[in-house]
């Protein structure tokens, strides 16, 4: 027998199980409703909730939801158990390899009796008759077509059957709660990237027109306002002394009733996290989750106030200059997974803007400083429109719950509509995952890191990012692309920023025009040996004068602009070793052209 | 506005569904047919313009942000076209303003997606009345202009003055004519006009009235 899928039923399905499916629809429609438009914080009690009662349609004794780790492991988020049952505490992946491989690839694993599984399942079973389970179901959970965890279902006390019908219905549930929990990650991740990047973005204003003695203060005022945003009681940016492992303190701010560490720390006496931050990585957890290694540096770091750490090292050209580290005296506080890299840019704008002040090196090196605060003012206007995106899904499956409810609550039920509803609200919960998945993707861009890119592909992302952009402006926005295109090696995240900056600038540039000239067009070929990513925009247009100025950094013609966009555009065209231009003709419209050279032999200009 | 009424009493009762997103079409069209209503959906507004059956057309359910034609561009649309069909929007967030220009301009509703079932069921319902309010003041007024056609050319003119609320003799004096004339066309014209009282002759000038303001 099979063990991943149940033999398929009879056509006359027996009452006992039609009744089940029927209260199990009737809870599914009810959650789905529930889990849209939850605030964050409530989504994690919803999930516990939803748990016990389903266990309690389908009368299993344990349900368990887990999550895939950065290393690979499950490891259980929530479990609901029936009195008498021990909720799971471990992670899944030594016991039962064979069901995870199988999950892995999208495949559910059911079993009536654990001598139901084949023989390959060796392990997998005997850990199941070890902890006596009588029967399972595990389903994987993936959102956006990205593996993000398993949903199991046990029973102890009886052997349960699992009909294809129901493990359908697992998998949908499964779904469901998958999505609920990565949107809920989502807003927060979300919320903090906003307004750390807001932060950046007027200290980099601040610093640059405050005179030269108040950097301090500035500077000053940021590190509040970071530890504000990331909830830390500590926040300090380190000067490390020439290549020693002491670290002054230049700047600080300290919560009220934290300890206030010594202005000079010998890292020696911090050995785990030295070595980190020497190795040029960050750190960000609480003190528990350190490594056993870390032993010595969690007494000391807990001497110290601290329950939970975020350090990043900020190197300027490789070398370690120094550190920004926030502390907070809480353990529960949770820092999001795509905060260090915002926080590492952080800290490096801030050391290389003192560093300026220092050595008053004037004003052409802002410019390459301020590049790192590239993604200014993108971020929010991608996150609102991929925002909007996902209000179409989400009330579809709104409406559809709201059905599917009305349907089983009928005296005759109308099972082909409610298959349909049911199945309309899985593939939006998918398509949401999609969006989700893409927006985190957005957020966690990588800073360093130059592979070979799919020019074409980068493409689609950024115009699936702007897509709700272009409908709320009533843009008509026409793309091509060559099929065959050489390979370029660069930064995905830079290059689709500077592929952003462009889109948005002309949007902003046909916004004032007719609805019937708001065209902008995107085309990305090969020419020579290069490939070209042209964009054209049937706006205003600029003058001579105004495209001289149209690349000098702080220029702009936006009200709420920084006038960083083409300035940081073109310093990363320019580290591409390619180069970023303008034509322009005056109440016709603008072309820019953004070349990137073909080959992995492309040397980064130093 | 010179055609005639339409020829059933039924007030128009389609809702016409309009959302460029293919899911929430399938999704409400399904609901709102399940709660017993008339749906027909549109993917765009222009398509609404050229297909949909207008008379019958009982109110227009549109989302505010679609590619081509906005929510808004088609409110301006069916105001440009006579047309006094009840709207309901439907919006993604962070429209607040737009929504807000929409009330100002005769939407009935503004609802913000995700809604309940019990959102846009109350919602329709609302614009349906509203529909129905209109095709029975307009079937009114038809029947009174009807009416008013079929008086003589000396009967409009007393009812022009009595509708005035000029008394009688007042009324034969500007006329040239015997006061007992003006009684026996004033009685010609409360019966043709279907009139029970000089108060229901006065209402139903002044409809005349604003019917010629608003112009054919």
């Amino acid at each position: 027998m099979n063990p991943r899928l149940a033999p398929p039923d009879s056509p006359g399905l027996p009452e006992v199980a039609h009744g089940e499916l029927l209260r199990f629809e009737r809870v599914l429609a009810e959650l789905s409703t529930g889990f849209i438009n939850r605030a964050a914080g409530d989504v994690d009690p919803a999930i516990d909730e939803a748990l016990r009662r389903i266990a309690g349609v389908l009368e299993v004794e344990r349900i368990t939801l887990l999550r895939v780790g950065t290393d690979g492991v499950l490891f259980v988020t929530h479990s609901a158990s029936v009195d008498g049952i021990a909720p799971v505490r471990t992670n899944l992946v030594p016991q039962y390899p064979w069901t995870l491989e199988e999950i892995k690839a999208g495949r559910p694993v059911a079993f009536t009796r654990v001598d139901d599984l084949p023989a390959i399942a060796v392990v997998d079973r005997a850990n199941w008759t070890r902890i006596a389970v009588a029967s399972n179901v595990t389903v994987p959970i993936f959102v956006g077509d990205v593996f993000q965890g398993a949903l199991a279902i046990a029973t102890f006390r009886h052997h349960r059957h699992w009909s294809a019908e129901l493990v359908e219905r697992v998998r949908m549930l499964a779904t469901m709660l998958g999505n609920a929990l990565e949107h809920k990650r989502t807003q927060v991740e979300l919320a903090t990237a906003v307004e750390f990047e807001r932060l950046m973005s007027h200290t980099l204003a601040a610093l640059v027109a405050a005179p030269q003695g108040a950097f301090d203060t500035v500077i000053g005022g940021a590190l509040r306002e970071g530890g504000a945003i990331l909830g830390a009681d500590r926040v300090t940016l380190w000067q490390r002394e020439g290549t020693s492992a002491q670290f002054r303190k230049t700047h600080r701010h300290v919560a009220p009733g934290m300890p206030t560490p010594p202005n000079v720390t010998n890292m020696e006496r911090l050995p785990w996290m030295l070595g980190e931050i020497l190795a040029n990585r960050s750190v960000s957890a609480p003190l528990s989750a350190f490594p056993p290694a870390a032993a010595g540096d969690v007494a000391l770091l807990r001497e110290l106030g601290a329950e939970s750490i975020v350090a990043v090292p900020i190197a300027i050209d490789g070398h370690v200059m120094g550190a920004l580290s926030f502390a907070s005296a809480s353990e529960s506080r949770g820092w999001p997974e795509s905060l260090v890299p915002r926080v590492r840019l952080f800290g490096e704008m801030l050391a290389s803007l003192l560093a300026r002040e220092r050595a008053a090196r004037g004003e052409r090196d802002a410019r390459a400083e301020a590049a790192h605060a590239a993604r200014l003012g993108t971020m929010g206007v991608v996150a609102a429109s991929l925002a909007h995106e996902l209000t179409q899904p989400l009330a579809a499956i709104m409406t559809n719950a709201e059905m599917a409810l009305h349907l089983v609550a009928a005296p005759e039920v109308d099972h082909v509509e409610l298959r349909a509803t049911l199945e309309d609200i899985l593939a939006d919960d998918r398509r949401a995952g999609k969006l989700i998945h893409q927006l985190r993707r957005f957020l966690r861009r990588d800073e360093l890191e130059r592979t070979a890119l799919d020019v074409r592909a980068l493409q689609d992302e950024v115009l699936s990012l702007v897509r709700g952009e272009v409908v709320g402006k009533g843009v008509s926005l026409s793309s091509s692309c060559a099929p065959v295109l050489p390979e370029v090696i660069g930064n995905h995240a830079q290059v689709q920023q500077v592929l952003l900056n462009l889109l948005l600038n002309a949007f902003d540039a046909v916004a004032s025009r007719p609805p019937a000239s708001r065209r902008v067009n995107v085309g990305v070929h090969a020419e020579g040996d290069a490939v070209h990513i042209v964009v054209e925009d049937a706006g205003v247009g600029m003058d001579a004068a105004a495209q001289e100025r149209a690349f000098a950094p702080f220029y702009t013609t936006k009200a709420k602009g920084m006038g960083l966009g083409l300035s940081i555009s073109r310093t990363i065209a320019e580290a591409h070793g390619g180069a970023l231009t303008a034509s322009s003709i005056p109440g016709e419209g603008s072309v820019f052209r953004f070349t990137l050279p073909a080959g992995p032999a492309a040397p980064p200009r130093s | 506005m010179t055609q005639a009424p339409p020829a059933s009493d039924a007030p128009p009762r389609i809702v016409a569904l309009i959302d460029d997103d293919e899911s929430i079409r399938r999704a409400l069209t399904r609901r709102l047919r399940a709660a017993g209503l008339v749906v027909e959906a549109f993917a765009t507004a222009q398509d609404f313009l050229d297909r949909a059956p207008q008379a019958a057309v009982g109110c227009v359910v549109t989302d505010l942000r679609m590619p081509g034609m906005s929510g808004l561009d088609l409110q301006a649309a069916l105001a440009e076209r006579d047309g006094d069909v009840p709207i309901v929007f439907i919006s993604g967030h962070g429209d607040v303003a737009t929504g807000v220009a929409a009330m100002r301009a005769g939407a009935v509703h503004f609802l913000a997606k995700p809604f309940t079932d019990t959102e846009i069921l109350a919602a329709i319902a609302e614009a349906l009345a509203l529909a129905g309010e209109r095709a029975a003041a307009r079937t009114a007024i038809h029947e009174v202009a009807g009416a008013h056609a079929r008086l003589t050319a000396r009967e409009r003119e007393v009812f022009a003055l009595v509708a005035e609320g000029l008394m009688n003799k007042v009324i034969a004096d500007r006329l040239g004519v015997a006061e007992k004339t003006v009684k026996i066309h004033r009685a010609r014209v409360m019966e043709k006009m279907g009139a029970r009282s000089l108060a229901d002759l006065v209402r139903m000038a002044s409809r005349l009235a604003a019917k010629d303001r608003a112009g054919p």
